[in-house]
């Protein structure tokens, strides 16, 4: 090579020697002049293709060379392609392989001439006998030239060249004749396309070529590269692929099993653990191989044969019992990951894989996480993690590791010391969860700066989550507040707030003032303390003011004592609950007085306020008021999803072990929760309220009082708002039973009986303008909806109560997520059936509830309801299957903008226009009451309660007309990061003599408008 | 006060520290590492940062920062005058691209020139010519070393610039005015922006303690001067920083510069003037841009000044694409070249004569891109140098020298006008 280009030698070399980089760029400038010059054909003519006709081959070769070191040097390089061109097209080998490389580098897929190349590359491609009719020696061979192509084929993936190129590509890789040299590149290159532009392939088409490739083919290093594509594919089309499972597993044994491997893809005795691994990674990606197969012996058609289930099986617990550690680290290591890739496997099986397996991994990770490599440690602490989450059983193998995990925690990398705090946050439950917290608080005082704040985070949600006795909590976090208060964030004491004043039974909350008094009474104590003491004792104060030495103004004092050294968010608190103590205690009264006279004056706005509004509060108000204002707190409303947990998921992400054990109640939880309902509620308690089904019941009746007669119209008003049952329960339901009396013939299928579908209308319309109803109602099911919003963002919960006998099993939820839509759901476990697996479901028991629940946020405006489909079978076996519509529409979003007349009417006619208007005119049914004022009224009352148009007063000149404002709230931003709104105006005019209403609306926006009176109409039929 | 000068390469290590207080340590340059050199952005970055109750005011001279640490409430203005006043005194000892090893090659020296510039954190005695009576180390040489006793006298008098006792056979005057040339002319031929700034520096070989009156064609001393009689307007001129040596009460009461001038060369004073410059050179181009693969640019250069006078050392950078495969280039005069590394036709002219005229004209090929992109056009460079020319106009009126014994000075006056950014835009 050297002797045949000196001058790029030279050149290379030339730069490498230059002393700064001034240096070398104007060496790379001189160059690319002096290559410009010589692409240049001066007076003679260019070529047909653009080249410069006068250059030998060696030289066009020579220069491209530069320019592709150049540009691999970082310069920007753009001519030269009409010489890039002319050597891909060549005939020599020589030539071709320049034209490539520098075509995959110097050039993009979307560049113009690009389309030039297509040709050539496609007879490169399927190139066959074209070299047979050059016999000469140096013409190139078919696979080199096929190989080249598709290198830079994968290179540029430009999407005009993919689509006229991934056909051959395909029939290279399926081809017989071709090599496996060819068929090694053609599937990565595949790859490399299908990752460029998914969709590409088709899964359920190409899968039986790929099985047949898997099949036939021996050489290990062509099914590596094909099992790179076919995981690549895989993760895009999961089900498709799921009928190559037999052969993962055939080869999977053979390489186990059987060791039957080449000696050059033997690694340190280890036949191919990379083919091993790609093997395991595919397997991963159906969780229910090894389920079906306990479903194909009860008669079902499984993809996956008992023998393979046999085989994979006895695959994997191979590799658990047969990974040892080895001398040889390079042995060891691939050994190790092909073990944790097994391990892996496991736990995406979940509960259906094998008990023993699952009892092995856990026996060998426990060797693992005691082994002194911290690598091996780390691995095994997160693998456990991961493991201990299938079910109760993992959580107990799990358990009796816990005195090695806490030795882990002391280790000397903060990685493993994190793996560590997570696994012991997954093995945490009621039974040692005292122990466990207690080891990490002790831990807590000796821990490293960087890993407190996460340890302080998952200490309070562990002892919030599992403390049998709410005071051991209480304890705890203010013994987290005095070992590093500064990583208590203010969420964690806002639970601690809340909890307190949410559990009134027992003496908790008297404790809790006791504690904390205790607790600032030291002139010195961390900020946080004075914090919750503050409020504390604010609240609940009175509980302990007749114990000795507590009184009153005692705690006024202590108190006290820190206000010059907190800041001023602190202060604020304490004029509260200053303010609190004066009411309660006379002689706090001139103790506070003068706090209050001097922080009038505070540079804080906050403190300021405070103080000056409390003052003025006892001469502006009579005793009884101020008396009302400064009284408890209420309870706080209870969410399920505290701020802790919300910490937890943004600083750990969504796959973490830990956010998934956070987010389910433990049993303590759920018992506290039950408690609560009981105080909270004062009526008798049920049997099925103690369950969690009150809600509904209370709601039931308010729907049965209201008036119940089927609507006399109901034509695209109600199939654009409410539930549009008849076109759902038809189309989708008759497809759903054929599917379903292929696959399961025993099975029955029930839809929603059409006799229900009037009072489901009514009940959704009736949900579009209340905060609570029940959506749906029969003799199995009852679906209660709750939802609230704020702005652009909404929380709907579903209750999905169990009227039936027998336990509702399979209980699924499918909710649409459409693109106006960002939803986040949440529910009881395994009741989402997000549609990316074959979710089993749940089921509800008899007289029991599931609950689902929606966070949401609306990004643009929309005119349907989202769908759900509820699916579930009875133990009859009738597999039910009800199409809804969540009551979501667009007034939801609303809210009320108070115009003046004049400012209303401007508007109005601003928004006059064909899309930004919509009109209709709806003529009351003969038998509805006539329209009078109280009609009037009721329907003003609608459009402004239900939905939250602010009323226009003054605009409607006469009693019959009714006008509002109001704004529709979206999450989106426009580019100036400000949330985008849409102003929307509405107006009611009614005919008493004709019996007609026309409701007319103007929005910026033609969908809202249409929605908006969609929205209206209805609601107005509801006034009647 | 200063309480710290510290003297810091760019891996943020202390080459050269002084205490002057004891209320910072040398601990501090680790927070100045931590905060300000590893934060990579230097340059964006203010040259003042607090730490910690302590502030840093700092300049860099190539890559080694000069800091100064304080405690106290201090002038800025006047640290950074001393950090700049601090560089030039080592500049003139060590050369004026003193670096690292250079310094580390004169500690002595420099500890010397710590101790003798800053006493207890206040800025001291930091003139050159001073030092040099006695530190006489590095590229100084050492001069006849006056008496101890009349060195002590001098620092601490009233003139600390001049010594008595001086004599000269023949007593001469040098006076050079360096003016340099700002200019940037838009495409469509309207100037933007036209500046001239000057120096006037002075080497005296003078007798005794001479008393100096100097006098340039300001515009406000001469309409002052000549009310009523219609002479040649004035120059107005605009920001004089002045010598030590000059009087600035005199100056700031009648505009008159008198002092008593050191031994030697010294700058007296820089000034700037923006109205009515008179630009040595005329630029006049045209470019035409044909397809993509053509482009012919035209110039045309002619000289403003008397014929009597020459320019010297022209230098035209002409810009072309960055795409050009091939120039033909015709030129009047000179020798005009494609040079790829600048990517410029750089033509250039030993001696223009004045009022000359002269043309250039590229014929250029340009090869096909890939990616079409619009070329930038950069402006055009011009670099010269033009004796016996202001373009301000300043000229010297006169300097008078009064001593005791009446001797008679001979006074030399150079001019000389440079380039600084001459810029056309085509």
């Amino acid at each position: 090579m050297s002797t045949q280009a000196r001058g790029l030698n030279n050149f290379i070399s030339d730069l490498r020697n230059s002393k700064s980089k001034s240096e070398e760029s104007a060496r790379v400038e001189i160059e690319l002049a002096k290559i410009r010059k010589k692409f240049n054909p001066g007076d003679a003519k260019l070529a047909s293709d653009g080249s410069n006709p006068s250059l030998s081959s060696y030289q066009r070769k020579k220069y491209v060379w530069k320019l592709v070191y150049i540009h691999v040097l970082g310069y920007d390089v753009d001519f030269g392609h009409a010489e890039v061109l002319a050597l891909v097209t060549s005939k020599k080998y020589s030539e071709k392989m320049v034209g490539y490389t520098a075509l995959s580098l110097l050039l993009r897929g979307s560049d113009p001439v690009m389309s030039r190349v297509i040709d050539t590359m496609k007879s490169d491609l399927t190139n066959a006998p074209s070299s047979s009719t050059n016999k000469k020696s140096n013409a190139p061979k078919n696979d080199a030239v096929q190989c080249l192509a598709l290198c830079s084929l994968a290179n540029i993936s430009g999407l005009e060249l993919i689509q006229a190129m991934h056909l051959e590509v395909q029939h290279i890789l399926v081809s017989p004749s071709s090599t496996d040299q060819v068929k090694k590149k053609s599937a990565l290159c595949l790859l490399r396309l299908t990752r460029t532009s998914p969709n590409l392939i088709s899964g359920r088409e190409f899968a039986p070529h790929l099985g047949n490739l898997l099949s036939q083919n021996q050489h290990l290093g062509v099914l590596t590269s094909v099992l790179s594509l076919l995981h690549g594919l895989a993760l895009q089309q999961t089900p498709s692929y799921e009928i190559l499972i037999p052969h993962v597993v055939h080869i999977l044994s053979l390489l186990v099993m059987k060791k039957k491997c080449e000696r050059e893809y033997l690694y340190y005795q280890t036949p191919s653990p990379w083919l091993q691994i790609k093997l395991l990674k595919f397997l991963q990606l159906y969780p229910n191989a090894v389920e079906n197969h306990d479903l194909s012996t009860t008669g079902g058609g499984s993809m996956v044969g008992e023998e393979h289930v046999g085989q994979l099986i006895g695959v994997v617990s191979k590799i658990l019992m047969e990974t040892d550690v080895s001398d040889s680290i390079n042995k060891s290591n691939a050994d190790h990951a092909i073990l944790f890739e097994a391990v892996d496997l496991i736990v995406a099986w979940g509960t259906s894989c094998p008990v023993v397996l699952r009892e092995g991994a856990m026996k060998l990770l426990g060797k693992f996480i005691s082994v002194r490599e911290p690598n091996i440690r780390y691995l095994g602490l997160s693998t456990m993690a991961k493991l201990a989450q299938i079910d109760e059983a993992s959580v107990e193998g799990a358990k009796n590791h816990q005195a090695t995990v806490l030795v882990s925690l002391k280790d000397a990398d903060i990685s493993v010391r994190r793996r560590a705090l997570d696994l012991l946050f997954v093995i945490c439950d009621t039974d040692n969860a005292e122990r466990i917290v207690d080891e990490l608080v002790a831990h807590l005082v000796v821990a490293d700066a960087s890993i407190r704040e996460e340890m302080v985070l998952k200490i309070a949600i562990l002892a919030e989550k599992y403390a049998t006795d709410l005071r051991w909590y209480v304890d705890t976090i203010l013994k987290l507040i005095t070992i590093s208060g500064d990583y208590v964030s203010d969420s964690i004491w806002h639970r601690v707030v809340q909890i307190v004043t949410n559990h009134p039974q027992g003496d908790l909350q008297g404790y809790a003032a006791g504690t904390l008094f205790v607790a600032v009474a030291p002139a010195r104590c961390h900020e946080t303390t004075v914090r919750v003491a503050a409020y504390i004792l604010g609240e609940f104060g009175f509980l302990i003011a007749e114990r000795p030495g507590m009184s009153g103004d005692e705690q006024f004092r202590v108190l006290h004592q820190h206000w010059f050294t907190v800041d001023t968010g602190t202060r604020a608190i304490l004029i509260s609950t200053y303010a609190k103590l004066a009411n309660l205690y006379e002689e706090c009264r001139p103790l506070v007085a003068p706090v209050f006279a001097k922080s009038k004056n505070s540079v804080d706005v906050e403190v300021q306020q405070r103080c000056a509004e409390y003052a003025a509060m006892r001469e502006a108000f009579s005793p009884e008021a101020v008396e009302d204002l400064l009284r408890e707190m209420p309870p706080f409303e209870d969410k399920r999803r505290s701020a802790l947990e919300l910490r937890l998921l943004e600083t750990e992400g969504e796959n973490s072990a830990a956010v998934a054990k956070a987010s389910i109640p433990s049993e303590v939880e759920q018992q506290r929760a039950l408690l609560a309902a009981q105080m909270l509620s004062s009526g008798p308690i049920e049997e099925d309220m103690v369950n969690g089904m009150q809600p509904i019941e209370e709601q039931d009746d308010e729907l049965v009082s209201k008036p119940s007669d089927e609507h006399p119209e109901d034509g695209d008003v109600d199939r654009a708002v409410g539930a549009d049952p008849s076109g759902d329960v038809d189309g989708e339901g008759s497809a759903g039973g054929g599917m379903s009396q292929d696959d399961q013939a025993n099975r029955v299928l029930v839809g929603i009986p059409k006799e229900l579908i009037p009072a489901m209308r009514k009940a959704f319309s009736n949900l579009c303008t209340s905060p609570s109803g029940v959506l749906f109602e029969n003799s199995m099911l009852q679906v209660g909806v709750k939802h609230e919003y704020v702005g652009a963002q909404g929380r709907i919960s579903v209750f999905f109560g169990n009227l039936h006998s027998s336990p509702l099993q399979n209980f699924k939820v499918r909710v649409d997520q459409p693109d106006h839509l960002r939803m986040q759901m949440q529910g009881t476990q395994d009741l989402i059936d997000d549609g990316e697996y074959d979710s089993p479901g749940c089921t509800v028991a008899t007289k029991t509830q599931a609950k689902l629940m929606i966070l949401l946020e609306v990004t643009a405006p929309f005119d349907d309801a989202p769908s759900m489909r509820i699916t579930f079978d009875t133990e009859e076996g009738e597999h039910h299957d009800y199409p809804l519509r969540l009551p979501l529409v667009a007034t939801c979003f609303m809210e009320p903008v108070n115009l003046d007349p004049g400012a209303f009417m401007q508007r109005w006619k601003s928004l006059e226009g064909q899309d930004r208007e919509c009109q209709e005119v709806m003529k009351l049914p003969p038998n509805a009451p006539e329209i009078d004022e109280k009609y009037m009224d009721r329907v003003s009352k609608i459009i402004v309660d239900g939905l939250k148009f602010g009323r226009c007063q003054g605009v409607d000149p006469t009693p019959w007309t009714v006008s509002g404002a109001a704004t529709f709230r979206t999450g989106a931003q426009d580019m100036n990061g400000n949330n985008i709104n849409v102003g929307c105006l509405v107006r009611v005019e009614a005919n008493p003599r004709a019996n007609a209403f026309r409701v007319t609306t103007r929005t910026l926006h033609p969908l809202c408008s249409k929605a908006i009176k969609n929205v209206s109409l209805v609601s107005i039929k509801l006034a009647m | 006060m200063i309480s710290m000068i510290m003297v810091l390469n760019q891996k943020g290590e202390i080459m050269i520290s002084r205490q002057y207080r004891d209320d910072v340590s040398r601990v501090a340059a680790d927070s100045f590492r931590i905060q300000v050199i590893a934060a990579k952005e230097a340059s964006s970055q203010p040259p003042i940062k607090r730490i910690e109750n302590c502030s840093f005011l700092y300049t860099r001279h190539l890559n080694m920062y000069f800091v100064a640490l304080t405690k106290s409430n201090v002038n800025p203005a006047l640290v950074f005058e001393y950090l700049f006043q601090k560089i030039r005194v080592l500049k003139a000892y060590l050369g004026e691209e003193f670096d690292e090893s250079s310094m580390r090659n004169n500690m002595t020296l420099i500890y010397e020139l710590m101790d003798e510039t800053m006493d207890f954190g206040y800025p001291q005695n930091c003139a050159v010519d001073v030092l040099r009576l006695y530190i006489n180390l590095g590229n100084v040489k050492p001069q006849d070393e006056p008496e101890p006793e009349q060195l002590t006298k001098q620092i601490t008098g009233a003139i600390d610039w001049r010594r008595e006792g001086i004599r000269y056979k023949k007593n001469e005057v040098y006076i050079d005015v360096l003016e340099s040339v700002n200019l940037l002319i838009s495409s469509t031929g309207s100037i933007l922006r036209s500046e001239v700034t000057g120096r006037v520096q002075m080497n005296t070989k003078l007798t005794g303690m001479p008393e100096c009156k100097f006098g340039l064609n300001d515009k406000l001393v001469i309409e002052k001067e000549s009310a009523g009689n219609r002479k040649k307007p004035g120059v107005e001129i605009d920001d004089c920083t002045f010598h030590r040596c000059v009087r600035l009460g005199k100056f700031d009461a009648d505009r008159t510069i008198t002092f008593i001038p050191p031994d030697g060369e010294f700058e007296l004073m820089r000034y700037r003037v923006n109205d009515n410059v008179n630009l040595p050179f005329r630029l006049i181009p045209a470019v035409q841009e044909e397809g993509q693969t053509k482009c012919t640019i035209n110039l045309k250069v002619i000289a403003n000044f008397s014929e009597k006078l020459f320019a010297t050392h022209v230098v035209i950078k002409v810009p072309v694409p960055k795409n050009t495969s091939k120039s033909k280039i015709k030129n009047s005069f000179g020798r005009a070249k494609y040079e790829p590394e600048q990517n410029a036709i750089v033509w250039r002219i030993k001696r223009f004569p004045g009022k000359a005229e002269c043309m250039l004209t590229v014929d250029l090929e340009l090869v096909r891109t890939v990616r079409p992109k619009a070329w930038v056009r950069p402006p055009i460079n011009v670099e010269f140098q033009v004796p016996m020319f202001t373009a301000s106009g300043v000229h010297v009126r006169f300097l008078r020298v009064y001593d005791k014994s009446g001797y008679h000075t001979n006074r030399w006056v150079r001019y000389i006008t440079k380039a600084g950014g001459y810029q056309v835009r085509i």
